[in-house]
């Protein structure tokens, strides 16, 4: 007998992947399930493989591409407005610079300014909800009717605005949009909490002395990061929408910085004759955007079993 | 009802408070002295007083908010440091253009938007709901100011059946102001070549700036059709043998519009903001342009005005839509 559980306690410490596999044996269950019914639908799966490939260009791209110089500003007065070819496959700009180059680096830019920009926001969010939600009352409602004076106006009018005062840069302008961007999340934390705070695990979390802190972080918050994680793959697509709109308007990023609205908003005037310089640009904003509203609509069908189809 | 309307005109007095703090605050966010900016590097010390002294700069925090407020309440906007016109005369000029702008392209995205969700709840997973959806997620993913260079190389340049910009062309006598709507002015002087002209000037920027909603009204009307569909009133009306067009068109429209209702006036607010983009491609001389141009030089009284102004605007638009709900649902009592 004694022998049996030593042996028992060799094998589980010898392979820790096997315990932990027995442990969250129902969680593994949970997810698999989840990526079957997520595979079920070809819409989804091509947002997810459109947005591994433009992770893939943003992380790997730069070092690839033809004319990496060409990010930072140079010029190459004798090849401005070259069409597409063989030399440069997206064409060339007003100075010459390669058009391909320029959207493969801007993928990097687009791509980190969406990341922070839900980072910021989703924290702003989380914290400011869950105080609301857990302790309601006086702190709920200050924070809650401070969360709808951000909401009265439409979200690209205030960014503007916010990014306009500040003064135009890509930092500036990732701090307008998250603040422009967290009360949706505090909204949302804010009724999941407030719901979720008298169910049983929590009382029992409370009965046994846990502090609130604890109570929020780590009772209540795990149980709600399903609709967060819809909502933020929702929402990255749009945040990148907006950092575009944001560089077209001219209070985001300056040229040459090759981010994607503000390159478009450059090539505009030079529409038709030179249609490829806005067109590439555009387009992979478009696919970027696309492949996040695929791959969103595809987890709220799996993590949120409310939402209808 | 009555007290209903009263108590949320009430209740809107604490936001549009708030907003006005909101912008004060932005306002003030800019670095540097705005009166630095109007009065150029080579003002004397004199100058620089008495500027911020007619701006009313010079005075403490609190005090320009104080001003700021009243200001607003007797409709002064401030003034444009670039032009020296005051904020609320342009907002006058260039705001009807934006409603009318904006009214069109509900209007397409509604004539449209039904008829596709509904389209798509009934063919639900065949082929025109498959298209219909992938057609409505893309145009939700598509930049608007990109749709809309699309639009005007296609139909514009191409094909060359549309204008490519502006309201009404400069060379031509646009009918008396009355409403400030073009087309609605044209058509009291019944004067209908330019009621021709401005709707041919309207079609592209209208459609640019309504798929967005065109798609969200569509995926909103496909799911609450299918949601009123398994309704047990429904199945009883299709047990008793009622033709399904009857069904659909007498019981379950008016039903599913319902949530529906929600979104459009969402979008009315949303539109507000999305006519920035559409209105600088395509040049209508709305409070959108009005604000991008207004960026370029740093003029901050003008993009505030219209900051405000579309706050303002989407608050009252949401008391109107609250309003609205009773009128499609029998259900809702205000009291």
């Amino acid at each position: 007998m004694t022998e049996q559980v030593a042996f028992d306690m060799t094998t589980l410490a010898s392979n820790p992947l096997a315990r932990w596999r027995e442990q969250n044996q129902s969680r593994i269950e949970n997810w698999q399930r989840g990526f079957y019914r997520f595979r079920q639908s070809k819409l989804s799966l091509l947002g997810l493989a459109m947005i591994v490939f433009i992770f893939l260009v943003a992380i790997l791209g730069p070092y690839f591409v033809p004319y990496p110089q060409d990010a930072e500003g140079a010029i190459h007065l004798k090849e401005r407005f070259q069409g597409p070819s063989a030399a440069h496959w997206f064409g060339t700009d007003e100075v010459g610079r390669d058009i391909l180059s320029l959207v493969v680096i801007g993928s990097r830019i687009s791509l980190s300014i969406g990341v922070i920009v839900l980072i910021v926001a989703t924290t702003i969010g989380i914290v400011l909800g869950a105080l609301a939600g857990y302790f309601g009352g006086l702190i709920n409602e200050v924070i809650m009717r401070f969360t709808d004076i951000f909401l009265t106006v439409p979200s690209l009018i205030l960014a503007i605005a916010i990014a306009a005062a500040l003064g135009a840069s890509i930092q500036n302008m990732m701090l307008a949009i998250a603040l422009v961007w967290w009360p949706g999340y505090a909204r949302l934390v804010q009724a999941e909490v407030s719901a979720r705070k008298q169910d049983l695990y929590v009382q029992a979390a409370r009965a046994s002395g846990a502090s609130h802190w604890r109570i929020i972080f780590t009772h209540i918050l795990p149980n709600i990061t399903s609709p967060i994680i819809v909502k933020m793959s929702l929402d990255m697509g749009f945040a990148i929408l907006t950092a575009a709109a944001l560089g077209f308007v001219g209070v985001g990023a300056k040229p040459p910085t090759p981010e994607w609205g503000a390159m478009f908003s450059a090539a505009r005037s030079y529409v038709p004759q030179y249609w490829w310089y806005p067109i590439f640009p555009g387009l992979a904003l478009f696919i970027t955007v696309f492949g996040f509203n695929l791959l969103g609509d595809g987890l709220r069908d799996v993590l949120d079993p409310r939402a209808k189809r | 009802m009555a007290s209903y309307l009263i108590r949320r005109i009430l209740f809107m007095i604490p936001v549009l408070i708030g907003l006005s703090i909101l912008t004060f605050t932005i306002s003030h966010l800019i670095p540097g002295d705005p009166v630095m900016l109007v009065a150029g590097p080579q003002a004397t010390k004199a100058e620089i007083a008495s500027l911020a002294k007619e701006y009313g700069l010079d005075q403490p925090l609190p005090v320009q908010y104080w001003l700021y407020v009243t200001g607003i309440t007797r409709g002064d906007f401030g003034r444009s440091i670039m032009t020296r016109r005051q904020v609320a005369d342009d907002l006058r000029l260039f705001f009807p253009a934006t409603i009318e702008l904006i009214l069109a392209s509900m209007f397409v995205a509604i004539a449209l938007g039904v008829p596709f969700g509904i389209l798509s709840a009934v063919a639900r997973d065949r082929a025109p709901d498959n298209l219909i959806r992938i057609f409505s997620l893309a145009a939700i993913s598509s930049p608007r100011f990109f749709i809309a260079l699309l639009l005007q190389i296609l139909f514009g340049i191409i094909l060359s059946v549309l204008p490519l910009g502006s309201r009404f062309p400069t060379l031509e006598t646009p009918p008396p102001t009355v409403t400030g709507f073009l087309s609605l002015d044209a058509i009291l002087a019944q004067n209908w070549d330019a009621l021709g002209t401005a709707l041919k000037h309207m079609i592209l920027p209208a459609f640019a700036l309504s798929l967005s909603p065109l798609a969200t009204i569509t995926r909103m009307m496909r799911a609450s059709v299918l949601e009123v569909l398994q309704q047990d009133y429904v199945l009883t009306e299709r047990a008793l043998g009622l033709p399904m067009n009857l069904i659909l068109f007498k019981y379950v429209l008016k039903n599913a519009f319902i949530s529906t209702l929600t979104v459009i006036g969402l979008y009315f607010g949303w539109l507000l903001g999305g006519s920035v983009l559409v209105e600088t491609v395509f040049d209508w001389p709305g409070i959108g342009l009005y604000a991008t141009t207004s960026i370029i030089s740093l003029d901050f009284a003008p993009i505030m005005g219209v900051t405000l102004l579309i706050g303002v605007t989407f608050v009252i638009l949401n008391l109107i839509i609250d309003l609205m709900y009773g009128l499609f649902d029998p259900r809702i009592r205000y009291t």
